[in-house]
């Protein structure tokens, strides 16, 4: 029985634009037809001659579909001429489209969700490139932006600047509207107004804010006089702190707040949008500089923001900027000696660290989208072999070879079209969950957002796969049918060439699914390399959280370390609590401060007397067994080690040994942090080393002070972070309310913040690496799955069509296994070609993956070995399927069907 | 091409008076028609489907014929027509009308005796 309607249907045009009696004209006329075709076969005909006198009068009727459109629609006289003709087309066509879909719901959704998930994938990455490398900053004019760092001899390229180095290149350096300094981030109490709260400041120079060229919502800036040594303190509020803390009120502007036991002015209030020096940013306080702090060269402190003047290119603000800080370091030998300067872009500086792994990310999802539509090319090539007989009425009815391609090609971009809205707002709804899993330590996320760029960029990925899966079959077809119809055979098939098309797109898929493979596995072998480093303590069972006390209440040294000794005697007579002290810097972080230091009896190579600057951290007793760090030579830090004892150090294994043969060597020496001349601290004992500066870095040199020791100018030192081991089987974080409660029971004015254990901290080192490592492996998985569908696929199809010749050959006696051996061997040859093209691709980019790597080579030959292993192992089951369905051919079968 | 013009030109004027004749005699839907145009002219005058059906939208658009859907035998749906009585009026014009030119023929050239 043949389907008249939808010959009709697909034999016309839209004859009317109400969709009900285009219907029925469609019916009324398939009846026309089922009744001419059984007139015919009653007047003995046979079906095959009836059906092509049916075939002819309908092409005759599609030949003259105009008038009878003009028949059908009195309120339309359209007619070829009508310049929306075209347009009509392809609405046709797209309704056609969605029919043809409709019926095909398994192709559609392979299809659609495969689409959805490639094209989401790539616009959601999409819009962190855009996001963060591409979008400018919010900033006036923020080309004119740049950072200014010192360059430390024999050490980093940007490093934070000493206070007589801002007020110099301030002073100096004509080529800059405005140089300012800020500090970085650190957390202060804000009291009065309820409960204490920790709120995160920075310290900011006036020149800073007008550097950045940024506005108040309400009140002004700094005043040059408030950056000046003894101006009354001044502060300015983040937009959210004013609306949670003081209800958005406007009368803000001019009070006082306590911070930290001191008053500030609040001069204004800040625009929400406005972050920095990083997002969490609460309150900025007005740095301010004396005269005192242009001979401070030793410690160095600030982050330097400029502004180039108009017109001043970027060479040339450093060229001036590297004369300047010659003209200081003549002026300074003893302290700039070897030191330089470095002017970098601000939006560089920012991004140039997150750069490699959002490019390679976004490398993955390319990859993965190019295997997608490979793979749906394939498909939908199959798919439109297949319905070359539709095709060959559709010619029959007059049909051009172009309207044809056209048809397939609306499909595909219906299909596309449907598959990256889906995903786009999938995307759009789950943005802030994705961006919840990107690491924190990439900058600007909170720049992320779908934006007209974002949606173009997802318009265009969406009409290039299209494309890519449409073009290729749309031209395939077009030619495909027409041999088709040449040849008398009813069957028709899709021929050499289109086999090897499908052969390309294969190869195609594999390779590119083997550049993500081998990306995958060099990313999970880093990782596990990076799990089995030493840590140099035990991480696990530690809770970390800060603590700042205010130097109002607590204003000298003894007074400080008497307290944080009250918290520890409290602390560590709670339930559950092993082990518990205090440190100036929170292990596996960098926070910890650096000093250069003096050796007894040692020249220094620095004109200042002293040795390269080491991070120095004030702990408190008890500090080494609480982290499990190993005490290797001498004795650890004690409670006799008072304010007014001999004072002591401890180094690391790292330190001992850069100065002398070994570590017990190291015991007895003396070393300074003022100079060659003393106050001297002997180093009593030598501890192992952490890796504080990340797993994937060296162990830093390390020396550790008793707090209670610390020097009487380091008195502004009165944050610490209490570390707490719980005891084994407890969980760290169980402990916390009745450390809190403890707390509040000595100081209720103290917020404790910043609480987490410390495999946490780890874990936040390592989400990166860890990130783009689950990424990357899951994106590669995807792409083998595809890859081993699109082998299959074809081979499958390849089985189907030579049946008849399998059959012959088991008829004459070929073995089963054989022919299914030669099968698999087929598909394996084109995997194979893949492998080596995806190999060859690899070598050349994965060396983009090089700072995301660990103990791993960019081209480690195991993973390479593997990952092409696993691949062709892959191709091999995926292509056994179909193979083992072409041994239990039935040859009598198989040569009857024809 | 003369010829095939005369004969479509003919088609054309006729069309009418043949549609609307058939369907004064019975409703009928759209094949019907044209087979009983094809049978009783001997297959003289032959309607494809590609001209017949606008016919048929162009005679109902004018309101001369009336289609409707109705149920046959085994479920299947028709389209009938109906002549409208506009429709009959238009008929009975149309026959005065042909038969006038008809004879005015014959007088002149004596067709029924060619």
């Amino acid at each position: 029985m043949h389907d008249w309607r939808s010959l009709v249907r697909s034999a016309l045009p839209q004859l009317t634009s109400d969709p009900a009696r285009h219907a029925e004209i469609l019916d009324e006329l398939a009846h026309h037809l089922a009744d001419t075709y059984d007139a015919l076969l009653e007047s003995g005909l046979t079906d095959r001659e009836a059906f092509d006198r049916a075939m002819l009068e309908l092409a005759a009727t599609a030949a003259s579909s105009g008038e009878l459109r003009h028949a059908a629609d009195r309120r339309t006289f359209s007619n070829h001429s009508n310049p929306l003709e075209p347009i009509r087309t392809v609405m046709n066509d797209v309704r056609y489209a969605v029919r043809v879909l409709r019926k095909s719901p398994g192709f559609t959704l392979a299809t659609v969700s495969t689409l959805a998930l490639a094209i989401g994938a790539t616009t959601a990455i999409f819009s962190v490139v855009q996001g963060v490398l591409l979008r400018p900053l919010p900033y006036r004019e923020p080309d004119r932006l740049v950072r200014i760092w010192e360059v430390r001899p024999r050490g980093s390229d940007r490093n934070v600047v000493s206070a007589g180095n801002c007020l110099d290149w301030r002073d100096r350096a004509r080529g800059f509207d405005a140089i300012g300094a800020y500090s970085g981030t650190y957390p202060m109490a804000l009291t009065g107004d309820g409960d204490p709260l920790n709120v995160t400041v920075s310290r900011m120079t006036p020149s800073a804010l007008a550097a950045l060229g940024v506005e108040p919502q309400a009140g002004r800036l700094f005043s040059d006089a408030e950056g000046k040594d003894g101006a009354p303190s001044a502060a300015l509020l983040s937009d959210a702190l004013w609306r949670q803390r003081f209800g958005a009120d406007p009368g803000i502007v001019g009070r006082a707040i306590m911070l930290s036991g001191e008053p500030y002015t609040v001069v204004g209030v800040m625009r929400p949008e406005f972050r920095f020096p990083a997002p969490d940013i609460e309150t900025w306080i007005a740095q301010q500089f004396g005269e005192n702090d242009r001979a401070e060269r030793r410690s160095h402190n600030y982050g330097v923001i400029a502004r180039m003047k108009e017109g001043v290119r970027i060479d040339a603000a450093a060229a001036e900027m590297r004369t300047v800080a010659r003209q200081i370091t003549a002026e300074q030998p003893a302290f700039m000696t070897g030191w330089g300067v470095n002017v970098v872009p601000l939006h560089a500086d920012i991004v140039d660290n997150a750069r490699p792994l959002i490019v390679v990310l976004f490398g993955v999802v390319i990859g993965v989208l190019l295997v997608a539509c490979a793979n749906l090319a394939n498909l939908t090539l199959a798919r439109a072999t297949g319905r070359l007989h539709e095709m060959a009425v559709r010619s029959a009815l007059g049909a051009s070879r172009a309207r044809i391609a056209m048809q397939l090609l609306v499909e595909s971009l219906t299909l596309a079209v449907i598959g990256g809205a889906a995903g786009v707002v999938v995307v759009a709804l789950t943005l802030r969950t994705i961006m919840a899993a990107v690491p924190d330590d990439i900058p600007l996320l909170d720049e992320v957002r779908l934006d007209p760029v974002v949606f173009a960029f997802a318009a265009g990925v969406t009409v290039s796969s299209a494309l890519i899966v449409g073009l290729l079959p749309a031209t395939r077809a077009g030619s495909a049918w027409y041999e088709a119809l040449a040849s008398s055979s009813t069957r028709v098939s899709g021929g050499a060439r289109t086999s090897r098309v499908r052969g390309v797109l294969v190869v195609a898929q594999v390779a590119l699914a083997l550049v993500l493979l081998v990306g995958a596995g060099l990313l999970v072998r880093s990782f596990i390399r990076m799990n089995m480093v030493d840590y140099g303590f035990r991480p696990d069972g530690l809770l970390a959280a800060s603590l700042d006390i205010p130097r109002a209440t607590y204003s000298d040294r003894s007074a400080q370390s008497r307290f944080y000794g009250r918290v520890l005697d409290r602390v560590r007579a709670l339930p559950g609590v092993a082990f518990a002290s205090t440190t100036s810097g929170a292990p596996a972080s960098r926070s910890a401060m650096t000093f250069g230091f003096a050796i007894e009896g040692r020249p220094a190579p620095n004109p200042s007397g002293r040795e390269d600057p080491v991070p120095l951290r004030a702990v408190m007793p008890d500090y080494f067994r609480t982290l499990g760090i190993p005490l290797v030579h001498g004795r650890a830090i004690e409670t006799t080690d008072r304010e007014n004892s001999q004072p002591v150090v401890l180094v690391n294994e790292a330190l001992a040994q850069r100065f002398w043969k070994s570590g017990d060597e190291a015991v007895g020496r003396r070393i300074s942090f003022i100079g060659p001349g003393g106050p001297w601290y002997e180093i009593v004992g030598v501890v192992g080393d952490t890796r504080d500066d990340g797993l994937d870095q060296p162990a830093p040199a390390a020396v550790y002070v008793p707090y209670a020791q610390r020097q009487e100018q380091w008195a502004w030192l009165t944050f610490q972070t209490l570390v707490v081991r719980a005891q084994p089987g407890l969980e760290p974080s169980d402990l916390l309310p009745s450390i809190r409660g403890a707390l509040r029971e000595l100081d209720p004015s103290l917020p404790l913040q910043n609480v987490r254990t410390v495999t946490q901290l780890y874990a936040e080192n390592a989400a990166r690496r860890r990130f783009a490592m689950q990424l990357t492996a899951g994106f590669a998985a995807l792409s083998l799955l595809l890859g081993a569908i699109g082998i299959y696929a074809v081979v499958a199809y390849s089985v189907a069509q030579r049946r008849r010749e399998i059959g012959i050959r088991l008829a004459l006696g070929a073995q089963p296994r054989a022919v299914a051996r030669q099968i698999v061997r087929g598909a394996l040859g084109l995997a194979s070609v893949g492998a080596v093209l995806g190999v060859l691709s690899a070598l050349g980019l994965t060396r983009f993956l090089e700072t995301l790597l660990f103990g791993v080579e960019p081209t480690d030959a195991a993973t390479f070995v593997s990952m092409a292993a696993l691949l062709l192992a892959i191709a091999t089951l995926a292509s056994w399927v179909p193979a083992r369905r072409a041994m239990r051919v039935d040859p009598v079968e198989a040569l009857r069907t024809e | 091409m003369a010829r095939p013009l005369t004969e479509r030109e003919l088609k054309r004027s006729s069309a009418s008076l043949l549609v609307l004749g058939l369907l004064d005699e019975s409703p009928r839907h759209g094949y019907e028609i044209g087979k009983l145009i094809e049978v009783r002219s001997s297959g003289t005058i032959r309607y494809q489907m590609a001209s017949l059906y606008p016919l048929l939208y162009r005679l109902e658009a004018r309101g001369w014929i009336e289609g409707r859907w109705i149920l046959k035998a085994a479920g299947r749906r028709r389209r009938q027509y109906r002549i409208t009585s506009e429709g009959r009026r238009m008929l009975t014009d149309e026959r005065t009308v042909w038969q006038q030119f008809v004879r005015a023929l014959d007088r002149v050239v004596k067709l029924r005796h060619a």
